[in-house]
């Protein structure tokens, strides 16, 4: 049970609902203003149920891939910290964007990360995983052009916030790297352990999955 | 002498049971906001309409108020007034072009106040467009039959002698705060009829007035929504008017079906991969 996807689910559906949804978009002026939680919830209220259930559907699918490939903690991490410096990157890149809302940036920040992990582990998808990356790339040109796709969930007047994507993406590229680095660092270190006999085969291969201790734990028990 | 006694009884009694009759007053009541005397009072010649274009930028912020109406005790209770205008504003508030609706007190405007007064109301409120309600109600009180039984004391405060007719309207005009010009309007009626004993009269009609408030309003709704889809497609055709995006624009985070058939594909990957494992 993907409990992060879940929630995250779960909050954009109730948050959406409810008739105070505009104090909690993303606005220039209410942040500037001191009204920080928006940094947050930004990404989970929506203009139009169409484009909320199309958001949910795809955070749905994403996320649980997401927790079973990251781990359910690093994802939490990442999407905690990962809201705010995309809101934080929103106004920074997009000076005319007035108001935001919406869960697709969150879900590039989930998509970002996995395809990187997947590419790491999965070398025969590579093709598939690129293919995916210039579709996602040709959808942000189309959106930054302006050009109507007519697929659009978002209600008239309203924008695709374009840079909410490729920020996201870079966001969890980045991550997924940091991750991956680590992790490779770890599987160095217990490898180094394992040949002295400190560690089994199977929790050697549990780290190299990305589920193992820190390095510096390592460092520990090879130091024992 | 007996006789004289009983005829001034009589007499006595007949002055008792018609004075029980006339406590109530039949005359009625009317409550009165014309927008007319707030936008244009001491009017003696029709207002000059400015020309040119009307420019309209969503998303506008709208402000909505009652116009002040005729003295004291001659209008809705402020609390009242708050409440239609929350019902107002929620069903308005989901429009993509309306940025923000803005509830501006009765106490704001002053009375024969005209557009100057709107014009330091809509500055001062931040709204570029005011939608300006205003109502006239008419109470008719009579008595049925049944109000001759009122001589019995008793029957004042269990009989439903009196009986009210009250027919409300309830108008919103919406305007352009920077032209002056009426963008469009649209009307609530309600009628409501009803009967109370002689005790209970003033209660039970003061509360069908407000009744008849909430009545309109839930026909004003409608009519309004309707005016307000008929004027989208009007601007599209009158060039007096031009609508312009704001410096900015809001932004959706909005994969699509794309991102939803990618992500079914990213799913099936990562499932194979589990069952390749």
């Amino acid at each position: 049970m993907p409990l992060l996807t879940s929630a995250l689910a779960l909050s954009c559906l109730v948050l959406t609902l409810i008739p105070q949804a505009e104090q909690l978009a993303l606005t220039r002026q209410a942040i500037l203003a001191g009204e920080l939680w928006r940094l947050w919830t930004g990404h989970l209220v929506h203009f139009s149920s169409s484009q909320l259930y199309l958001d949910t559907a795809i955070l749905l699918l994403l996320g649980t891939v997401a927790e079973r490939e990251l781990g359910s903690r690093f994802a939490g991490v990442l999407v905690l910290l990962g809201m705010p410096i995309l809101a934080f990157l929103l106004l920074l890149l997009a000076p005319n964007l007035l108001e935001y809302r919406g869960a697709s940036g969150v879900v590039m920040l989930l998509a970002g990360a996995t395809g990187t992990v997947l590419w790491q582990r999965l070398p025969p998808v590579r093709g598939l995983l690129l293919f995916l990356v210039a579709a996602l790339a040709s959808k942000a040109i189309v959106d930054a052009t302006g050009m109507d796709t007519t697929l659009t969930s978002l209600p008239s007047g309203v924008r695709v916030a374009w840079q909410a994507h490729v920020c996201g993406a870079v966001l969890g590229w980045l991550a997924a790297c940091c991750k991956l680095r680590y992790s490779a660092r770890a599987v160095s270190l217990a490898r180094a352990s394992a040949s002295q006999g400190a560690l089994s085969v199977t929790r050697l291969s549990s780290i190299a999955n990305g589920q193992g201790r820190s390095p510096r734990n390592h460092q520990a028990i090879i130091d024992v | 002498m007996k006789k004289k006694i009983v005829w001034s009884t009589v007499l006595a009694f007949l002055f008792v049971t018609v004075g029980c009759a006339s406590w109530v007053a039949n005359n009625g009541t009317k409550q009165v906001a014309s927008i007319v005397d707030y936008l244009y009072p001491n009017a003696k010649e029709a207002p000059q309409l400015k020309t040119g274009v009307t420019y309209l930028r969503p998303p506008v912020r709208v402000g909505i108020a009652f116009v002040p109406g005729g003295g004291w005790g001659a209008g809705l209770p402020e609390t009242d007034k708050l409440k239609l205008l929350e019902r107002v504003k929620a069903a308005f508030s989901k429009h993509p072009f309306i940025g923000a609706i803005e509830i501006i007190p009765t106490t704001y405007l002053q009375p024969k106040g005209g557009f100057t007064n709107l014009d330091q109301v809509a500055r001062m409120f931040n709204v570029e467009v005011v939608a300006l309600l205003s109502y006239d109600q008419v109470q008719f009180n009579d008595t049925n039959v049944f109000s001759v039984l009122y001589w019995t004391i008793v029957g004042a405060y269990i009989i439903h002698g009196d009986q009210y007719d009250i027919q409300t309207l309830v108008d919103a005009s919406v305007f352009d705060v920077r032209t002056q010009k009426l963008l469009f309007r649209a009307p609530g009626t309600s009628q409501i009829k009803g009967s109370a004993s002689m005790a209970g009269f003033s209660e039970r009609a003061r509360a069908a007035r407000i009744e008849g408030y909430n009545n309109a309003v839930d026909d004003l709704i409608p009519q309004l929504q309707t005016e307000l889809d008929s004027f989208k497609e009007r601007i599209k055709s009158d060039a007096t008017f031009k609508v312009e995006n704001k410096a900015g624009y809001r932004g959706g985070g909005s994969l699509d079906w794309l991102g939803l058939v990618l992500a079914c594909v990213l799913a099936v990957v990562s499932y194979a991969k589990r069952r390749s494992v």
